[in-house]
């Protein structure tokens, strides 16, 4: 067994292994033996990392490349864990001097490209000081080149300013093969983001986690705290629309209120797409706005089977009354909607009026949701032993009901038959007062998870609601963090 | 072996496969299990695992292992089989972050091993064809040169330097970057 080791593995397997090393200490692997000396350079990939220098600069970027086999190159990454804005290693930088851009450095090096492109990962992550909130001055420039046509997943997380340059022409499919695209942290200009997407077709996952969308000029830096009042040029209060015929599964973090917003195109029949997650941040500008951009930007994805909503925000912004129905009534239809998990923040003492009204907004959105999971999130966290005790009773008994429920026949339940006199639910507004389709033969799992303090609290009226409304249901679990059921 | 035998019965009825390990020790594993690795799924697919199937190369020891982690990962993978049920693709998305976390944890435990277990390990997941493990041990043992200097790694791995004075000044010469 002790004959083995390292040394025991063949070939192959030394070269896996150098897959995932950083360039530099898997390139000094050259020297420990005859047989490890072209091992590194035929393992198939690059990565570079700041963490292998003591101070990273452009110039450590090409020796690296140049060294690798470069047709036999399928996975590059860039890591770096230093502040950009001090270090040489830019990029192409906010002061306007000419450089080299880090992508360009990595993909058009002789190394890569004698392959003719043969290059399948790329990732860019630039993990210098998180607790900074504006942008660095990293620049990735991810254009119309011969090494880009081959890259299957791009990932890059942090770089202020991500561009299609150089520009490929109109409508051109420039990254033919790309099937997955994250960006996190990034700054990108619409019009960007477009050629990207839309340059690669066959992308199935996007996630999409950006602090701020440049808005006109390829190339300007806006900061995460600016952009707001930033002022529009030339493209103006435009939307850029993109189509992404075979995504699959799409993630968002943002804001709801783009000033110019991407809306996505998705193919008509859509029946690729499986999840979306959609993370909508609190934003300072919260107007009379946000409900209408809302709506319009979750319709876009009304084809999902899967559907993940979390706000940041209180729901009196999104949530839609009797008057503002026309904005529901364009036909906002999650056709295909399986499951809906939901993630809203309700204070336990004082819900707000619009929550229950805003899961009926929904509800009436969603025809065949079978699975329904519902999260309010407290700001803060109470203790009141004797409200829990009574809350827990209040709850027992609406498990009852549930269980009596089951055990009767549909149709007196359709009725509205309450045999149970003594047993009140508290009208949710919005809620209670309507029907729903999905209520009716269609919903069998409804999950909740809230602070239940009080006896009359949101959660325990929800969880009254469902057992009572909801006549196919199978199963409700309720976890307030004390007990689960 | 306590972690072959703990399966879930209910729903390996269907499909048992029995995997025999180079001493002759015998795993039952459910098909979904097993699967996960290529090689065992073309063996099911060509139809010749009845009276189970020989691993040669393969102890009872890291076989053991193997299966645990392919019992953890298939359930990741859950959805995919069985796709008889109008709720595979739901409970394919089901796997969500909170399990993925899981999944983390589960893998930085199963990595602690000592080495030369890690390397058996590297061998078997590359005969039974498992990426997922594959990559996995391979990425743990990348991860300790990280920092490290040539005689340090010729050092933890008993690497013997067959290299002539001269043909190692060469390579450093060529490589001089990697040495700075």
């Amino acid at each position: 067994m002790a004959a083995a080791g390292l040394s025991g593995l063949p070939d192959d397997l030394l070269r896996r292994i150098l897959y995932f090393a950083p360039a530099k200490e898997g390139a000094s692997t050259s020297i420990l033996s005859r047989r490890w000396r072209s091992l590194w350079r035929t393992s198939g990939a690059v990565n570079l990392d700041s963490r292998s220098y003591t101070h990273m600069t452009n110039r450590d970027m090409s020796p690296p490349l140049a060294a690798a086999e470069g047709p036999l190159i399928r996975k590059l990454t860039l890591r770096v864990e230093q502040h950009v804005y001090e270090s040489n290693l830019s990029i192409g930088s906010y002061y306007g001097h000419k450089s080299e851009s880090m992508l360009a450095a990595l993909l058009s090096s002789s190394a890569a490209a004698a392959g003719g492109g043969r290059v399948e990962e790329l990732r860019v992550v630039i993990a210098d000081d998180s607790r900074r909130d504006y942008g660095n001055q990293a620049e990735l420039h991810l254009g119309d080149m011969p090494s880009t046509v081959s890259l299957r997943l791009l990932h890059v997380f942090n770089c202020s300013t991500l561009t299609a340059l150089p520009a490929p022409p109109a409508a051109a499919v420039f990254l033919p093969r790309l099937v997955e695209l994250r960006l996190q942290r990034c700054g990108v200009s619409l019009l960007d983001l477009r050629q990207i997407i839309e340059g690669a077709p066959q992308l199935a996952t996007l996630h999409l986690e950006c602090y701020y969308y440049v808005t006109t000029a390829r190339g300007i830096v806006g900061n995460y705290g600016s952009q707001a009042g930033r002022p529009l040029a030339t493209e103006g209060r435009r939307r850029v629309g993109a189509d992404v015929l075979r995504l699959q599964y799409f993630r968002y973090k943002g804001r709801v209120h783009l000033e110019n917003r991407l809306s996505l195109k998705l193919s008509p029949s859509s029946a690729n797409l499986c999840r979306t997650d959609l993370h909508f941040v609190w934003e300072k500008y919260l107007g009379e706005q946000v409900r209408a951009c809302f709506w319009e930007f979750i319709q876009s994805f009304n084809a999902t089977k899967f559907l993940k909503l979390r706000l940041d925000f209180n729901t009196d912004h999104v949530a839609v009354d009797e008057k503002g129905e026309r904005l529901l009534s364009k036909n906002i239809l999650f056709y295909n909607l399986e499951r809906l998990e939901l993630e809203v923040p309700c204070e336990p003492a004082t819900p707000s009026k619009t929550s229950g009204l805003f899961i009926a907004n929904l509800l009436r959105c969603c025809p065949v949701v079978r699975d329904l999971h519902i999260k309010l999130t407290a700001s803060r966290a109470r203790s009141n032993p004797a409200g829990i005790i009574q809350a827990r009773s209040e709850f027992d008994k609406s498990i009852d009901h549930f269980r009596h429920h089951r055990s009767k026949s549909p149709k007196i339940l359709l009725n509205g038959d309450h045999e149970d006199e003594n047993y009140m639910v508290p009208d949710i507004p919005g809620l209670s007062d309507n029907s729903f389709n999905c209520l009716k033969s269609y919903l069998r799992t409804v999950s909740l998870q809230c602070w239940m303090e009080e006896p009359n609290c949101f959660g325990v009226q929800l969880a009254k609601f469902f057992a009572q409304n909801a006549l196919v249901l199978q199963e409700i679990s309720i976890d307030d963090g004390n007990h689960k059921l | 072996m306590a972690s072959a035998g703990s399966g879930d019965e209910k729903a390996a009825a269907a499909a048992m496969i029995t995997l025999i390990s180079s001493d002759n020790e015998k795993f039952e594993v459910t098909e979904a299990t097993a699967t996960l690795s290529q090689t065992i799924r073309h063996m099911i697919e060509d139809g010749c695992t009845d009276g189970g199937v020989p691993l040669p190369n393969v102890t009872s020891k890291i076989l053991a292992r193997v299966i645990e982690y392919c019992k953890k990962h298939a359930t990741a993978a859950a959805g995919e089989e069985g796709s008889s049920s109008s709720f595979s693709d739901a409970a394919f998305l089901e796997v969500d972050r909170a399990f993925l976390e899981e999944l983390e944890e589960f893998d930085d435990a199963f990595l602690e091993v000592d080495r030369a277990t890690l390397f058996d390990l590297i061998l078997a997941a590359n005969y039974l064809d498992i990426k997922g493990l594959l990559n996995l041990t391979c990425q743990k043992v990348a991860d300790s040169v990280k920092g490290k200097t040539p005689e340090q790694i010729r050092e933890m791995y008993n690497i013997v330097n067959d290299l002539t004075p001269e043909e190692e000044a060469e390579i450093r010469r060529e490589t001089q970057w990697a040495f700075e």
